[in-house]
Order: C-alpha cells, then structure tokens, then sequence
C-alpha cells in the first residue's frame, strides 16, 4: 500500500500468479474440478495427481497438453508409479458392476465422455447417454436436440479400447488400451440399456472419424483440444472462477448451436453468450499464448472489468447482472474462509497427516488449500467448519454456494473462531496485547491484518474507546467483530 | 440500533426469493423463479403423518445379522438367535427391540440398485439415481418434503423445517435442497457427546452478547440500508439475524438438553443421543417436519464379528436401545398437533440403509461381508404405518427375496419408500417441476431407475 509507482498493481499481480498460493489455490480447484476423490482411487492416485498437477501449474504447462496427458496416460502395471499419476483423472470414472470388483468398461467410458464433456467443452452430454435428445431436450437445448444417444456411443467409442481395472479397491488399478473396443450391447449398471448398433469412434462436434489403425485415446485428445470450443469452454470456467457469473452461465450448459452473433437461432431462442465477442476474444487470446493459464489470469486480472468497484451509484437492476457493470462481490470459498481466519489471528491448526501408503508422518498442513482432498485433513473441527461453508466433497455434489444460518452462527460462536481470537498461545491478539504497542497501533495492526485495510477515523475512534476501557477485552472483541464483519467474508 | 429477532424461515416472500436468489452468489441465475409444480395422475396420497425421523444405517447393515437372521457355525455366541413369531433375530443383541414390536413393522424385502456407497446413499436421500449433469439441482427428499409442507408453517415455526444429523461425513454427503429455496435445505448438526452448539457456548453468554453489539455497531455501514451495495450484505446480515435469533430462542435450550435419564436410556452414542434430539425437536413443534439421523459405521468388509472394535453387534445395541427408546418415548407422548393421539401416531419413523451384505459365512480373508444389493431389512413405525406386522420374506440363506410382501409383488426399492413417505405426508408423489435451472423436468419420483422402467408406487400394505 505504501508502493508510490504507477505499475504497483500489475506487479503485485505478476508476483501473487508466481506465487506458491497460486499453485495452492488453483490446485485445489482444479481437483474440485475433476472431482480427483481419494475415496474413489484411493490415496496414492491421488498423492501422485496432485503432485503432478501443482508441478504442471506452477511451470505452467500448456494447458491443451496437461489435458492430453489426463486422456492419453496408461498405467500398465499400477498406478503406483509417479509416471502414472495423470491416470486418476480416467481412474476416477471407473464403474462397478454388481459386486464392487467388476469393471463395467463401457460404462467407464461413458462416465469418461460426460465429464470430458463437462470440464472440457463446458457441454452437457448426460441427457443422451441415455436417450435421444427429440423428444426429451426442445426445451434444454437446440444442439442436443438433433443429437442421438449413438452419437454419445461414438464418442465414448474412443475409449472403448480402454481398460480400467481395480486390483484393489480403492487403492490399485492399471488402465491399458487392449481391449476389443466398445460394445453398444453392453449392459449397465448406471444407465438404460444399451440398443445395440455398429459405431465407429467420431468426434461429435466435428463429425470427424478415427484412423481405428491408430491408438484411439491421442486422436481425442487431439480433436478435442484443438476445437475452438476447448478454449472458450476454460475461459469461461476461469471467468466465472474471477466474476462469480460465466459469460455462458451454468459453465457446463454451453448450446453450441447458439454461439454465433452472425448466425442467430432461431427464435425464441436467442445467442447463449451474453457477450459473444468478449468470449471469443478471451479465447483467442488464450490459445495464441500457447494456452497458458497464467498468461490468460494475468489478462483478467488487469483488466479493467476486473478492477471494478463493488459500488454502484444508483440501483442495480437485475437485469444488468449479466453484464458485468460492476464487480459482484463473492463469499471466500470453504478453504478460503479456513485460510483466511487462521492467517489473520496466526492460530494455524497445524494439521498431522499420516501417508496412507507408507504410514509416515507427512509435515504438518497450516492451510487447508495445501491438501490433496477434502479429505486429507482429518481434524474434527476445521471438517465441520469447511463443511457449514459449502466445500464440495469431489464425490457427488460440488462445491455449494451461498450462505446459511449455521455459518454465521459458526463465525460468531465455534471455537474454531473463538479460540482464535482468545489473547494466549501466541495468538495475533496475545501478540498484541503483550507488546509494548499503544492501543491505537494495536487497532491498526488488526485492521490490516483481518481486513487488509487501516480503519476509517470513525471506526478507529469507536474501537479504541473498546480497549481503552479493557485493553485485553477490546482487542479480542474487535478481533472477533472484524473476523464476523461482512467485508470480511466477502471478497469485493 | 435495530435488532428484531427475525429468522430465515419466517422471512416474507419477497425477501425468500432473495435468500434463493441472488444471494446465492454463483448459484442459478433462474433460482429466483417460483417453482410450477404439476400435478401427475390420480395419486390419493395417504395424509397419515405430519412429520418424519429417517435413521440412515450407513454403510450397510448385514440382514442376516439384524432383522432377518441366519445362524450359522459363524454366530457369535451371545448372539442368541431366537424366533419371534415369524421374526429371527438375535436377542442377544436386539434386548430391547423386541418389546416394541407390536410398535413397528420389519420389511424384510428391500433392494438396492447399486453396490457403491456413494450412489446407493445418494438414492437414499433423494430417491433418485446419481445424474452427475442434474445433481446440483435435484432435491434431497427431506428438502422436497418441506417445499411441500411450508404452507403449513406457524408463525412460531422458528426452526428450520429440515435437520439433518451427522450427515456431513456420508458416503454421498448431505444432499441439499437443489433447486428448492435455500430454506428448505437441511440444516446440519453434529451431535457426539452432546448437544451442537446452537446457544452461546456456556460461560460465554454475557461476551457473546456484548460482541453482538459490537459487531452491529461497527458493521453498520455494511449492515444497514443502503443503495448500490451489493444484495449479498443484506441476504448475509440475514442470516446472522436468523443465527441470533435462534441462539436467542427460548425453547432451544430445553430441546438441546439431554438428561442423563435419557443418556441411560437411549445408549448416550451420537445415535442415541441424535435421537433424544430428534424427539426434544418434534415435541417443541418448533417448525421442524423431517429429521434425517445418521448412523455410520456398518461397512464390515472385515471383522464384522471381532471383539472389542465398533463391530456390527456393537452398532446393532447401539442402534436397538437408541431406536426402542424412540418408539416408546414417541408412544407415551401425546401428539402436538392432532388430540387423542400420540407422536407416534403422527411420526413416521424408518430406519434403514443403503444396501444389505453378503449371506452365509463371513468371507475366510477378512472376516467380513461385501456390499449385497439384492435384499436387506428395514423398519417403519407410526405415521399411519401398520404395527406388528412382517413383510416380506428371504429364502433359507437370507439372500434371494422368496415373496416380497406387497401388491408390487417385486422388492421394494428406496423410489417406492420414497412414495411412501410423500403419501404418508399427505403430498401426490407423482408431481413434477418444470422450471428447473437445467430445463429437464424433475419428477418427485422417476418413473425409471437407473437402468429400467419399474414404475414406482407406494407400499399400501405398510399403512394400517
């Protein structure tokens, strides 16, 4: 804050993207993202993963081929190895049959198909793994409309040389390609049966087909990251991750019939993107920077839509929402509020973890976004905390936002916050307290401290009148109200 | 400063579409919209129960060892199978179940549609398959119950309709309200030892006040009115009134008190003591229709019979003493809203989980039992349910259902208990919504399941 130079916060900006809490943040999310559950592979998969991807950020791998290697890795004898560790992507969508050491394989590559879809072409595929979409989508969308469920299949085709096997559940699988390929005859253990038919693997956007001479996985790995519509998918994702609101909005709904401002639908329908140009643009800018991540978070990050203020002079119409004419404000994620409250009082939990593989002790975590899982971290405490705030559990639901009665009654009266804010054990406010600091220095540091920002002289005169009368009890007290103050779950 | 004790529940319309709306930052932009719900066919619903207690035997509770018991040369020895009419169960370990038979009817002809944990619990609390492309916005059953039910809330009603206990570690998580307002989402309690923190932590009262003062005094800005601020403020500060009225509620604390009296008899377990609340909740008739108790641990793939671990007999007493006590209690209390009738006559308790185990002998490696989806065993109790009564019957290993008991002469799926407990509420389980966020129509109960058209209905021969 007391940096003069004009390009003060492009600097900041370069200097939070290089950081080790950018690979933490992101990492985190991106496992979010791809659901990466230890539940579901087990925990050295997703020891492995993780590694693999907070390395693959923080050198800032070419996102089109950290996706690659996600589709394409093979783990011929476990995915015990480190080269294996992309494979849990794949390993995650594993399906059981009746008893839970049956491999339904074409059901796993259904499973594989509609998240691909989902996290890589922000498209919806669900609806016509089971069904055509005449009859059933009119209404949803007019893409999916004149899609029928073989075109599913033939996406799915690509994977239906793919085998993944548990050896053990939860714990060891091996994923090769040697299998016959993919059977429309199958049966399910998640879906409607299947019909039958012949099918060959093609790309359902393109309608481009596989040389079957060729391994199948890198042919779709090479159609789908070289569609326009990868890129415009991630930036949107990222956007949202930035606004609180997609330019196409819920990020997996993407209509691709819909997209084009120069070839409208026709009506009712209307052009999905609410701004169709900006979304192009971003994309573009995205691809022709060899689809790096920072360079495209650098770009938002700067720009002058994302520097915004939260206020707005005169009302905001609902209807402006889309627009982004003005910064939303967001409530910190689950992980983030953790964080946030254990960085202001300096109470960290200082979380053991044991290596589930080995036994060993691992160090200590003080930040919940320095885990691998949502269930890395085995604290009684902070799990309840982080989920009263909506963190997803990679497993059936995502993240949820918004808030609820329980959380503000978590930040006013859990010991997670309460023991914080207690002037003993090194905490921020014993610090504090027992320096040889005057009480107004004290309610500067914990301003800046909680809320990153030096009290307003109103507030500062009503708060020193709290530790004025009791210097221990009004440091606390004002630690605990700036810990419970709206700005301070909210980022704006 | 302005300080009126005002909750979310009891919040005008306007200001709910807002709750649902766009305080969810990030959530549905369509949120906001009222729902249309439409009526299916000719559905008569029951209308016998105004409130329900789901005990949610996570992890799979082997039949052959509980409800519909086997001996075999692998039975522990205190497990003292016995006949009870036309029920076996171990009366070495069931003590107390017994007694309150005449209560309750066992239903031996229960089916799963899957083996994994996490689909087969995501059923239980929806009644609908995991769709990966609609879970965000598919409502647990408990949330659609109390989306139907809010035209009934009191102005005194200051509790959330929903709670849900010990939930939050569950194999599928704690399911929310989806698409529904935020406030018919459960509200989740973790209850171990004792009561969650739902009042000022003790010795604190005088400090909790005093910072509440606080905080208003120097949130004011953010807090209080004012145009070109963000909603979020507002909805938030909301919240925090709903907090703060509940923590201020004077019947909270008699509902969180658990007496040793009821330690002693309902076991003093998280289960045990989930279920007292569960009672104290129902009998304050403070707003709350569905309660949703968790009681984990039956995953037994090894060891399920071993000594001195949390094995499955260990979890059977726990779940025997915490579940009979519940039933009696609920028998000897008068019901709150209907006169000459008990709370157990109009609440609807069930007990069960997501699947059953393997019959016959334990497995050689491990001692234990996988996960068995063709048959498992539950109970219904009061809400207009029958009382005494068996249905359904296994062959002579516990694993093939021989007569299912009811009209639908097949097993009973959860789709079809979720019907049942819909018509026991008295709402028309064959309606959907239409205005969903994703456009697909959501029915209270699909016609399919996951893999096939079943046609799903509710289990008349359960009502009296």
């Amino acid at each position: 804050m007391n940096d003069a130079s004009a390009n003060k916060r492009d600097a900041l900006i370069d200097e939070l993207i290089d950081s080790q809490a950018w690979v933490d943040h992101w990492s985190y999310w991106y496992g979010d993202l791809v659901r990466a559950a230890a539940n579901r592979i087990g925990d050295p998969a997703i020891k492995h993963f993780d590694q693999w991807l907070r390395q693959s950020l923080a050198e800032d791998k070419p996102y089109d081929q950290l996706v690659t290697q996600m589709l394409t890795a093979s783990a011929p004898n476990t995915n015990w190895m480190p080269d294996a560790a992309p494979t849990a992507f794949l390993a995650r969508w594993h399906v059981t049959g009746a008893s839970m050491y049956d491999d339904m394989y074409e059901d796993t590559a259904d499973e594989t198909i509609v998240n691909a879809g989902r996290i890589f072409l922000g498209t919806n595929y669900q609806c016509i793994s089971c069904h055509n979409g005449k009859g059933f989508l009119e209404k949803v969308s007019l893409d999916l409309v004149s899609k029928k469920r073989r075109d599913f299949w033939q996406m799915a085709a690509f994977f239906g040389k793919t085998r993944v096997r548990v050896i053990t559940y939860q714990d060891r699988y091996t994923i090769t390609d040697d299998g016959t390929g993919y059977d429309s005859k199958a049966g399910s253990t998640v879906r409607l049966q299947r019909e039958g038919g012949g099918l060959q693997p093609t790309f359902i956007l393109t309608g481009e087909k596989a040389d079957p001479r060729k391994p199948l996985r890198p042919q779709f790995a090479r159609m789908l990251t070289g569609n326009p519509q990868f890129a415009r998918a991630t930036v949107n994702l990222i956007w949202k991750q930035f606004f609180g609101l997609g330019i196409v909005d819920p990020v997996d709904s993407f209509d691709l019939a819909r997209q084009d401002p120069q070839r409208p639908p026709p009506a009712p329908w209307t052009v999905q993107p609410v701004n169709p140009e900006l979304l192009d643009a971003l994309a573009g800018d995205f691809a022709n920077n060899r689809f790096s991540l920072k360079h495209f978070m650098r770009t938002i990050s700067k720009s002058r839509v994302f520097q915004l203020s939260s206020l707005l002079d005169g009302e905001l119409k609902y209807r402006y929402k889309p627009y982004f004419a003005r910064r939303y404000v967001r409530l910190l994620t689950a992980e983030q509020a953790h964080d946030a409250i254990s960085q202001a009082t300096q109470v960290f939990g200082d979380y053991k973890r044991k290596d589930r593989v080995y036994g060993r002790e691992l160090p200590p975590l003080r930040f919940w976004t320095e885990a691998a899982t949502p269930e890395d971290i085995n604290n009684k405490e902070a799990k309840g905390f982080l989920h009263t705030f909506g963190q997803s559990n990679r497993e059936q639901f995502d993240r949820q936002p918004g808030g609820s009665i329980l959380q503000a009654m978590m930040l006013m009266n859990s010991s997670f916050v309460t023991k914080r804010v207690v002037a003993e054990n090194n905490s921020l406010v014993a610090q504090l307290v027992n320096s040889m600091k005057s009480n107004a220095e004290i309610v500067d540091e914990l301003y800046l401290a909680t809320l990153s920002r030096p009290p307003l002289p109103p507030e500062k005169q009503l708060v020193l009148a709290w530790l004025d009368t009791n210097r221990k009890q009004g440091a606390e007290d004002l630690h605990w109200s700036l810990l419970n103050k709206l700005d301070f779950v909210f980022n704006y | 400063m302005e300080l009126t004790q005002r909750n979310v529940p009891s919040l005008t319309r306007r200001e709910l579409l807002r709750v649902g709306g766009l305080s969810l930052v990030g959530g549905f932009l369509n949120s906001f919209l009222p729902v249309n719900v439409r009526a299916g066919g000719n559905a008569k619903p029951m209308g016998t129960a105004r409130q329900v207690i789901f005990v949610n035997l996570e992890g799979g509770m082997s039949q052959v060892d509980s409800l519909d018991a086997r001996e075999g040369a692998w039975t522990p020895g205190d497990f003292d199978i016995r006949s009870f009419s036309d029920l076996k169960m171990p009366a070495g370990v069931f003590r107390n179940l017994p007694g309150v038979l005449d209560k309750i009817t066992v239903v031996r002809s229960l089916a799963a549609w899957d083996a994994v944990h996490g689909r087969a619990q995501y059923y239980v609390q929806t009644g609908h398959p995991l769709n990966l492309a609609l879970s965000k916005e598919v409502p647990s059953i408990g949330a659609v119950v109390c989306h139907e039910l809010a035209k009934q809330r009191k102005p005194t009603d200051s509790l959330p309709a929903y709670i849900a206990m010990n939930s939050a570690g569950n194999q599928a998580g704690l399911i929310n309200q989806g698409f529904l307002a935020a406030e018919f989402g459960p509200m989740s309690l973790t209850i171990d030892d004792g009561p969650p923190n739902l009042a000022p932590q003790k010795g604190m009262e005088e400090t909790f006040r005093r910072r509440w003062e606080r905080l208003q005094q120097i949130d004011q800005s953010l807090r209080g009115k004012s145009t070109g601020l963000d909603r979020s403020y507002a909805d938030y500060h909301d919240y925090y009134r709903g907090a703060y009225a509940m923590m201020n509620d004077k019947r909270v604390p008699e509902i969180l008190k658990i007496t040793d009296e009821d330690k002693k008899r309902y076991g003093g377990t998280p289960i045990g003591n989930s279920l007292v609340l569960a009672r104290n909740l129902l009998h304050a008739d403070a707003g709350t229709r569905f309660i949703l108790a968790n009681h984990g641990g039956w995953d037994h793939h090894g060891n399920i019979y071993k000594e001195s671990t949390r094995n499955h007999a260990v979890l059977m007493r726990e779940l025997d003493v915490a579940f009979s006590s519940l039933i009696t209690d609920l028998a000897n209390t008068p019901a709150t809203n209907s006169q000459g009738k008990t709370m157990l006559d109009e609440t609807l308790v069930i007990a069960m989980g997501e699947f059953g185990r393997t019959p016959g002998a334990p497995s050689e490696t491990r001692a234990g039992r996988e996960h068995y989806i063709q048959v498992h065993s539950g109970m219904f109790a009061g809400g207009g349910m029958k009382s005494g009564a068996v249905i359904g019957k296994t062959d002579e290993h516990g694993g093939k259902i021989v007569d299912a008991g009811w009209s639908g002469k097949r097993p009973i799926y959860m789709e079809d208990i979720a019907c049942t407990i819909y018509s026991a509420l008295g709402i028309d389980w064959t309606k959907t919504i239409e205005n969903t966020p994703s456009g697909r129509s959501f029915h209270y109960v699909e016609p399919a399941s996951g893999t096939q058209y079943v046609g799903f209905e509710p289990v008349r021969e359960f009502f009296a």
